[in-house]
This record gives structure tokens, sequence and C-alpha cells, in this order.
């Protein structure tokens, strides 16, 4: 992929050239002028789209998670299948109603028509609700004894749960980056799209591109999931396995 | 007792639950007040009871779909499950210095957005000049596999691409979890044996089923919401003779190609039973196993 910014069309389509003949930076440089999609603009959105979905989910779905972690009423009991459902069911396998639904909500074309939607997460809940639960009951206790609500008492443990917080708004960053489904249904206009859509829609027309400029343009979507990850790489490893093993 | 009902912890679900309800409860309830009228592109729809329902179960075309999708998920299972649970043993007795980059270079597939990744494989899977089959296929001896055309082997593609996205992914899972067990264990049982496979077979695998019920159960998830790779490589139809219909792009064809959001509210709200019994025999037998 590397490679082949630098090549031509049919050297492309030749596997066993693995080493361009000559390199030319040419298409990546019409790419980034915005020739065939205001790239800047998209690549902005995108951004906006899954941080917008990863601090939004984190934050609720981490009150959420407080909540059934410390409450015993029934009405939790309840609700916690909800979390259950939404991870079978996500909003995605809703599409065709979701979309109907946005539209009636005017937010086509709107990035929060996507950042809604996206932010809730069943898998967060459960995971936030795990964590919470390993806390121990004492902290909790302590904060209330100082007299905090239970909103003052979820934002000073807030801290305590650093690592975990940060490798969830991770994996919801990355999921968000990789939505197609409801992006390309909600987001018609091309100056409100992201990356991933307008990647796929310069495809469309095959030969009309050169193909190198295409993989500049992948390679480029990549950049931000895998750097998030090399950072946060050993953090993630250990809250995952704080959640999955126990 | 109102001092206590405002302090309750369950306030702090009311933004989530409020999030939920506009943009999952509604979207559902407005699905199944679709589903029950007709599809009219002008003028306004009738109530139509169950006949979009009655529709769906007698289209070939919707088996074919589910069968599609089930053949799909249980084939990602079967392949990446084991090849994920040796992956991340192998990575665990790597050398320290490699382990890092390794899993890393593992993962990238898996980061890369997968609507991308399917047009990388385009590439790929290139009925004559493929990677796949310029390596792999003729140096054989074997006649080139039109990987996307050819009916039979559609549905390997697809599974190839999976396997591709998200060994990496469930291999970092695995491999957390292995690098999380206790030592002293794992050095009791070198004093029974130093043969590695009874090892890795009745200690590794046993206390490792947590977080192999959880690749099983995101495989199953996302298997069933596929979408982008199957739209991409495809063209947005189902392939020669629909070898490669999923549930997902069939009611996205329904929907956004013929124009039908009837039936395709239908067809989504047919498979989430379907779906949910699933999950449940999968928790059920999970706590008979004590998990």
């Amino acid at each position: 992929m590397l490679l082949s910014i630098g090549k031509s069309n049919p050297e492309i389509f030749n596997p066993f050239h693995l080493w361009p003949r000559s390199w030319s930076l040419e298409p990546a440089h019409r790419l980034l002028s915005g020739e065939w999609f205001p790239f800047w603009r998209v690549l902005g959105n995108s951004l906006v789209v899954a941080g917008g979905q990863a601090v939004l989910g984190t934050l609720l779905t981490s009150l959420a998670g407080f909540a059934f972690a410390s409450s015993r009423s029934r009405l939790a009991i309840l609700l916690f299948p909800v979390a259950l459902v939404l991870i079978v069911l996500p909003v995605q396998s809703l599409a065709v109603p979701l979309f109907s639904w946005i539209n009636q909500l005017k937010l086509i074309n709107h990035l929060a028509g996507v950042i809604l939607p996206g932010a809730i997460s069943g898998l967060g809940v459960i995971w936030f609700t795990q964590i919470f639960r390993q806390l121990p009951p004492s902290l909790r206790e302590a904060a209330r004894l100082d007299g905090a609500g239970e909103w003052r008492v979820w934002w000073t443990l807030l801290p305590v749960i650093k690592p975990a917080m940060l490798s969830f708004a991770l994996i919801q960053f990355i999921l968000a980056w990789h939505q197609h489904l409801l992006p390309m249904l909600v987001l018609n206009d091309q100056p409100t799209q992201t990356l991933p859509i307008a990647i796929s829609s310069l495809y469309g027309s095959s030969l009309r591109y050169p193909y190198a400029a295409l993989m500049a343009a992948s390679i480029i979507s990549v950049v931000p999931t895998a750097l998030l990850f090399a950072l946060g790489y050993r953090r993630f490893k250990t809250a995952l396995a704080d959640v999955l093993m126990h | 007792m109102k001092r206590r009902i405002l302090n309750s912890p369950l306030w702090l679900l009311a933004p989530f639950l409020a999030l939920f309800a506009v943009f999952w409860l509604a979207p559902l309830i407005g699905g199944i007040d679709l589903s029950l009228h007709s599809d009219t592109l002008f003028g306004t729809p009738k109530y139509v009871g169950f006949a979009n329902y009655r529709a769906v179960l007698d289209d070939p075309k919707f088996y074919k779909a589910l069968r599609n999708t089930l053949t799909y998920t249980l084939a990602c299972i079967v392949v990446i499950v084991p090849l994920a649970t040796l992956f991340a043993e192998a990575l665990h007795r790597c050398w320290p210095r490699f382990k890092g980059p390794l899993s890393f270079i593992l993962l990238l597939p898996g980061l890369t957005p997968p609507a991308v990744l399917a047009l990388l494989f385009l590439l790929v899977f290139h009925g004559r000049n493929g990677f796949l089959n310029q390596w792999f296929v003729t140096p054989f001896g074997f006649a080139p596999i039109d990987w996307l055309k050819n009916p039979t082997w559609i549905m390997p593609a697809l599974v190839i691409q999976a396997t591709w996205r998200w060994l990496g992914m469930m291999t970092f899972f695995l491999l957390a979890g292995r690098e999380s067990l206790p030592r002293p264990l794992f050095e009791v049982a070198a004093l029974e044996t130093d043969r590695r496979w009874p090892v890795f077979l009745s200690v590794t695998i046993p206390l490792l089923r947590h977080v192999i019920l959880f690749v099983g159960i995101y495989l199953i998830v996302d298997a069933f919401a596929m979408f982008s790779g199957a739209y991409i490589l495809l063209g947005g139809s189902g392939g020669t003779a629909n070898a490669g219909l999923l549930m997902i792009n069939y009611t996205y064809q329904q929907a956004f190609t013929f124009g039908k959001f009837s039936t395709a509210a239908a067809m989504s709200l047919s498979i989430a039973p379907l779906l949910l019994l699933a999950l449940g025999l999968g928790l059920i037998g999970g706590r008979r196993l004590k998990l």
C-alpha cells in the first residue's frame, strides 16, 4: 500500500511489481489539494465524528455504568438488560427506520446525526459497570460521607478509572472512525462526508482516478487510529485484561 | 424521603437513557410502524397488518441471505477463534522485544476502516491478476480463481477478508488475557510435564474461556452487522447468484435500491428475535460452563 503511492495504474495492477519504477507524488498532491473531494474538510469531519462519539459515549456510558454498579434497586436490575439488547441489536441494525427518523429530526447532513446515535453503546455500559464494581466500595462511601451527591461522587471517581476510560474512548473512536452505513445514509453532501465514505466514492468510476491517490488516501485513513493505538497500547492491554478476566 | 429519591444514583442513567430513547427506541417503534404499512412512493401508505412480514417470509432471497449470514458467522468463528488463540500463545512465548511490534503489525488491518480495506481487497481478489491468484493459486498449477464472480468462491473471499481484518484484534484480546494469567500455575504445570501441547490445551485454554467467549460474541455481533466489506467487494449487489448476499446488505438493497422501506423494516425486525435467541443461548451455555 505504501509503495503504491508512487505507482501508475498499470503498475498497481501487476502484483509482481512491488517496488515502483518511478516515484511520483503528483496523485497524492492532487488528493490533498482537494481535486476530488475537499480533503481536509472531510478529514476534519471524520475526526469530529469519531472524537465526538468517543467523548460523549465515554461520559454517558461511564455515568450509566456508575449508576448500575452502585444501585441495588429493582429498577436498575430491570434496566440493565437494555445494555445487552444494545449489544445484540446495535443502532446500525435499525438503519432503515433510523434513517427516516433522523430525516424527520432534520439532522440529515449534520454531523450530529451520526454522533448522537453512535454515542449509545451497550458495550460501554457493561464495561464501566464492571470497572466501577471492581473499585473498593470504601472509595464511594468516603466521598458520600463528605456529603457529595451521586453526580459529585461519579466525578471524583473519574480520575481513579482513567486507564479504563481512555481505553474505552479508544475503542469507541476506532469503531466510530470505521462507521460506513450510517454516515453514508446521513451525510449526503460531499462537504459533510467522512473519510471512508469519500474514499469509497473515489473508487466509484474505476479508472478515472489514479489508484495511487486512492492508496494515499487509504494510508491517511489508517494514521489516526494506528497512532492512537500505538500511544495507548500498554494501558489498553492492562485495562482489557482487567475487564475480561474478572 | 424526597431527598433520597433526588439523590438516587439512578439519575445518572438519565442522559444515557434519553439518547437511547431518541435514537434506538424511537426508530424501533418507527420501524415497527413502518413495517405494518404498505410501500407507497406516492400518496399515504395504507395499514396492511403483517403482509410485509408474510412477504419477507415467502421470499426465497431472504432465506438465502439468512443462510449466507449464518454460514459467514460460523465460518468466521471456526477460522478466527482457534487461529487467534494459537497466535496469542505464540506471541506470548516469543522474544519480548518482538512482542509489541509484531502484535501491532497484526493489528493494523483491524485499525483500517473496513470500507478502505475492502477497496484494497478488490486488488487482492482480482479475477486474473489479483495478488492472491498470482502468488498463491497459479504458482501451484491451478487455474486462477475468479474470487468475486464465481459463486463458490465469494463466501470464502468474504471470510478471508474477515480473517485478515479481525485476526490481529482477537489475538490482541487473547494476548491481554494470556499475560494476566498467574505465572505460578504454569510453573506447576511445567513440573508435571515438559510438553507444551497438553499444558496449552488443558491449562491455558480453560483459563482463557472468558476471553474466548468474549471474542466469540464479538465476532458473532460483528458478522451479523457486516455491511461495508460485502457492499464494496460485491458492488452493492449480492454477487453472482447472490452467493455473497448478507442480511444487512439485503435490507439496504430493499430500502435504498428498490425503495421498499416497509419491507426492509419488516426484514430487519424479523431477524432481531433470532439474534436475541442466539445470544441468550450463548449466555446460558456460558453459565452452564461455569463461566
